[in-house]
Parts: structure tokens; sequence; C-alpha cells
């Protein structure tokens, strides 16, 4: 849902652009240039190797227009490339069972004088709700994170870390059970300010 | 719609609770008001969830490129994507490692050639780098205070006095991140499981993946000193060739230190030994629980549970003779030391450190 587009424009666009069609082309990079990089940046912090990864993707792309086939949702297509490519440049490195380590000591960026001073309710639930997505393991956020905001399927996600799709639940149901034991603190006067608003 | 009984991943799977987080139109906004007003009691479910979203996207936007780094790309791509070359970046990377393995070898040979004056184990800085066979850049402490160093991967050094580091030219682009120290530095190390971070000082390793810590290793000091404040670090000798085989792993071995630890490394007899810092401080951390500041016959395996947890060290002591002691107290700004000791006086018990640890004896309460 945090695509505006669905993919009923993008397929129009994609088929435009296997034809040849630079416009179109250069519409997909406008569309998903920015979420493209930012999910690698959560791969792999350097901006220079993103920039590049992202770069040959779609210099790639056009290479290669006449061979590719139909694609049912370009933005998956383009994900999943990009996810290879950043998999391929850690030379396999890349740990694939990094959601496995053992994450209990979270360095969390909350700065004690602002956890105390801050007693408005609605702003504090914000804040641990924050911390709890930033103390979510790698895997964790990335499944929450593609599910959630970037709105793919349990089977497209399985399909992007090539792993099977019950664990792909199981990810976001450990994450999940994370928030509800925050969520059950959460006091109701202050919802009504959020209300307000 | 019966979202009268969804919880939070309901909502959070629900495409028309999404579109009206992410893109509220006043159909939407109406029909959301008017479901809180009638069901009240979901809330704060759908708080949560709203804010697990928005929490997410800015997230994700923090990391969007600026407008101008996606122009810059596109004309690179355009300008590229008609050229026959699939790797136009390969002729550079030939050159390079060309003229890189050439300074391979004169490094090699300057340091086969430094070899024999040496017999004891002790490894300098100046040996250090002289085994990296790539370009180095290097930053010395020549002033009387600290100085701040930022490295490409938006890590920070707080470079003390008399102190030096260094680190490979293209260390945005190498496996491992690695930095030699010689002298006293604050390290802050952005998290990146894939790319652990590395510091050599004399002969002891120091692996992080993510976290802040202190390392001393001043050439002529008998020992190397490593404290943690956030995360995790782990510790080897450089003569530790299994753990040293497996650096570019993101598991930690070798002996790991956690907050409020530190690490002695004796160069003499080549040994690790933990201890605690000298004022353990809280940990900063969302999802650990509160200290207990006031409490009431409270049994002190909870108490001591709680300092466990909150200062992320371990207390050993024999359960069943002093878990069931009860105390009331109550904590303002003593120390970790100071808490122990009122506790230790409470329940009639001595506590000392070793190993990085507490340990907690006494005998027991009737």
């Amino acid at each position: 849902m945090a695509s505006p587009f669905t993919d009923t424009d993008d397929r129009v666009l994609w088929q435009r652009f296997r034809q040849g069609d630079e416009e179109a082309f250069t519409l997909l990079y406008q569309r998903y240039v920015r979420v493209l990089y930012s999910y690698g940046k959560k791969l792999i912090t350097e901006d220079a190797v993103i920039e590049d990864l992202v770069q040959d993707l779609f210099i790639d792309l056009w290479q290669s227009r006449a061979r590719l086939a139909d694609a049912e949702s370009p933005r998956f297509y383009l994900f999943r490339s990009l996810r290879r490519r950043i998999h391929r440049a850690c030379n396999g490195r890349f740990n694939e069972r990094w959601d496995l380590i053992d994450e209990d000591l979270h360095p969390v960026a909350l700065s004690k004088e602002t956890e105390i001073i801050e007693s408005e309710q609605s702003k504090r639930q914000k804040d641990e709700l924050d911390a709890w997505l930033k103390s979510l393991p790698g895997r964790q956020y990335e499944v929450m994170m593609l599910r959630y905001y970037q709105d793919f399927s349990y089977s497209q996600i399985s399909q992007l870390l090539t792993i099977n799709e019950q664990s792909v639940r199981n990810l976001v149901q450990r994450a999940v059970s994370k928030l509800r034991q925050l969520t059950i603190s959460v006091v109701i006067s202050g919802l009504f300010l959020f209300l307000l608003k | 719609m019966g979202y009268y009984h969804f919880e939070v991943t309901d909502f959070l799977e629900d495409r028309y609770f999404k579109s009206w987080v992410f893109t509220p139109s006043r159909e939407s906004c109406e029909f959301w008001d008017n479901f809180l007003l009638t069901h009240p009691e979901k809330a704060e479910a759908i708080t949560s969830a709203k804010l697990v979203l928005l929490g997410m996207r800015t997230e994700m936007e923090a990391d969007f490129p600026t407008d101008g780094q996606v122009t810059a790309m596109l004309d690179e791509i355009q300008s590229r994507k008609n050229t026959a070359s699939r790797f136009p970046m390969r002729g550079l990377w030939v050159r390079l490692g060309a003229s890189l393995s050439a300074a391979a070898v004169v490094l090699l040979a300057i340091s086969w050639l430094r070899q024999p004056d040496r017999h004891d184990s002790h490894v300098s800085y100046e040996e250090l780098l002289s085994a990296v066979e790539a370009p180095l850049t290097e930053q010395t402490n020549t002033t009387t205070a600290p100085i701040l160093l930022t490295l490409p991967d938006s890590s920070t050094i707080l470079l003390q006095p008399k102190s030096s580091v260094s680190y490979r030219k293209d260390f945005a682009r190498h496996a491992l991140r690695e930095v030699y120290l010689s002298g006293e530095a604050f390290f802050t190390v952005t998290k990146n499981r894939r790319r652990p971070f590395v510091v050599y000082s004399n002969e002891l390793v120091t692996k992080v993946l993510g976290t802040s810590f202190l390392v001393k290793a001043f050439e002529d000091a008998r020992q190397v000193e490593v404290s943690v404040k956030t995360g995790k670090v782990s510790v080897f000798p450089r003569t530790d060739t299994e753990v040293c085989e497996g650096i570019a792993q993101p598991e930690l071995a070798g002996t790991i230190i956690t907050p409020n630890q530190k690490a002695f490394f004796s160069r003499e007899q080549v040994q690790i030994r933990k201890e605690l810092v000298d004022s353990p401080e809280i940990l900063a951390s969302a999802v650990l629980p509160a200290p207990l500041l006031k409490f009431q016959d409270m049994p002190v395996s909870e108490l001591f549970g709680n300092i466990e947890q909150t200062y992320g060290i371990d207390i050993v002591y024999d359960d069943r003779l002093l878990g069931q002691c009860l105390l009331t107290a109550s904590f303002t700004t003593e120390s970790l030391y100071e808490k122990m000791d009122l506790i230790c006086k409470g329940i009639e018990a001595n506590f000392e450190v070793m190993d990085g640890r507490m340990i907690v004896s006494g005998r027991g309460c009737n």
C-alpha cells in the first residue's frame, strides 16, 4: 500500500518498456528507485555500493528487455533482482541465517533523558514501538517491512528470501509476539489525544 | 466488515486499513473515526497498528536517496544503457588490482626484512600495517585533546592523544571493516551483520557487528584493554587461528564481552581475563525491564534477576540458600556495587567480582 501504483499500471508500463519505450522505462525507474534503494540500504550500508547495484539493475534490465517475460508484478521482479544482486555482491558472505544470531542486547538509541521527561502516554507508546521496530533482528524486520509496508504476499516474500512460506509466517509471528507484549502496557488515556488529531 | 474482532496483526494485514494509514481519504477517515466511536475498545489495537505502519514508513523514507542522487543515477543509467559492454567497471578493477598487488609485493618485502629483529610474540602497530596488502589511510592524533573521526560506513572513532588509526582506502568496499589501532580509541560502530567490524591492536583482535566500545592498546603497555558500552564484542589473540579463520562470519567467537564488562589481554601470557568495568551502568534499552527502585518483601532471586537484566551482568548464588530471602528497600542513585552491598547486608551475605561475574555467598535466611 506504500506503493500508490497498482500492479496493473506497472504491467502496462512493463509491456511498453519491453518494446523499447524509453519513457516507460524512465517512469518505472522513477516509481521504484527510492524504495529499492532504501530496501538495499537495509542490507548493505554503503551508499556507493547500493547506487552501483541499482544502476546495474536498470542497465541490465534495459539491455535484456527483449528477452524478458511478461511480469505479473514488475515491482516484485525488481525487488527480487535487486536482492539477488546484493546477494551476489556480497560473494556468499551474505548470511542467510542472520535472524538466528543472538540479539538480546540491542544498543537502542533512546536517551535516558527523553525517556524520563516524556510523560505523555501516546508519545511513550510511539517511542516504545519505534524502539521495538529498531530492536527487531534484521530478518524479522525485513519480513515485517516486505509484508506490511511493501505489501508483498507471503508467497512472494518466501521467493524473495528463498525460504519457505511457513518460515516467513514464523518470522512475522515472532516479531509480532514482541509487539503484543508492548501494547498490553499501553494506557487508554493518551489515545484520545491521538484520535482527536 | 468484522473489524470489531480484529487484533493488531489483522489490521496490519488489512488493505483498507493500510490505505487509510498511508493515503487517507475523506471517506476512509470518516469510516475509521466512526468505527472508533462505536468500538472504543479497538482504539489501542488501531493505534498500535497505525504506529507500526507509520514507523516502518519513516524508517524506509529515512533511507530514500536524495533527488540529486535519483537524477545522477538515472543519468548514469541513460549514458551506459546503450553501450555494448555490460561491465564497464571491470577494466578499472583489473588495473587497480594490478597496482595493488605490486604494492603488496613491496610491503611484503618490507615485512620480511623486518621480521628477524623481533623474536618475541609482540606485534607492533607498524608490523600490523606492513602486513596489509592495500593502500591505507592513516590518522594520528598529535594534539592534546581527543579527535572524532568518521569512517565511510558512518562509524565513528574518538581518537585519544598520542594514538593512531589506519584503515584501507577501499574500506567501504572491503568484505570486512578493518581498523588498526595504536593507543586508545572509543569506537561507535554502525550495525552491519554482513560486514563485521574488526579492530587490530597489538596482538589482540576485537570483532563486533555494531556496538560501541573502548580499546586501549599502547605499544609499550603490558596489556590491552577492551571495554563495552553497548552491544557485544568478541576478543581473541591474533594467534587463535581457528577464530581468525571465521572472522568474516557474523557469529561472534572467542571471548565475548557484553556491556559493563571489560577484557584484559595480558601480552606476556597471551591470556584474556574478564572483569566488570569500574562503574557499571544501567543499560539503555527498551526491550529490557526497568530497574527495580522500590520493593517490599521481595525474594532476593527476583531482585538479582532484575539487576542481571538491567546491567547485563551475571550474578552467581545458591538459589536454595539465598533465593527465598525477602528484602524491603528502595534505591535512588546507588551504583551497582553500592546496591549489591546493601542487598548483601540485608541477607547477611558477601559478594566478590570474579571473571566478570558477581559471586554472592552467604548462609541463607530462615
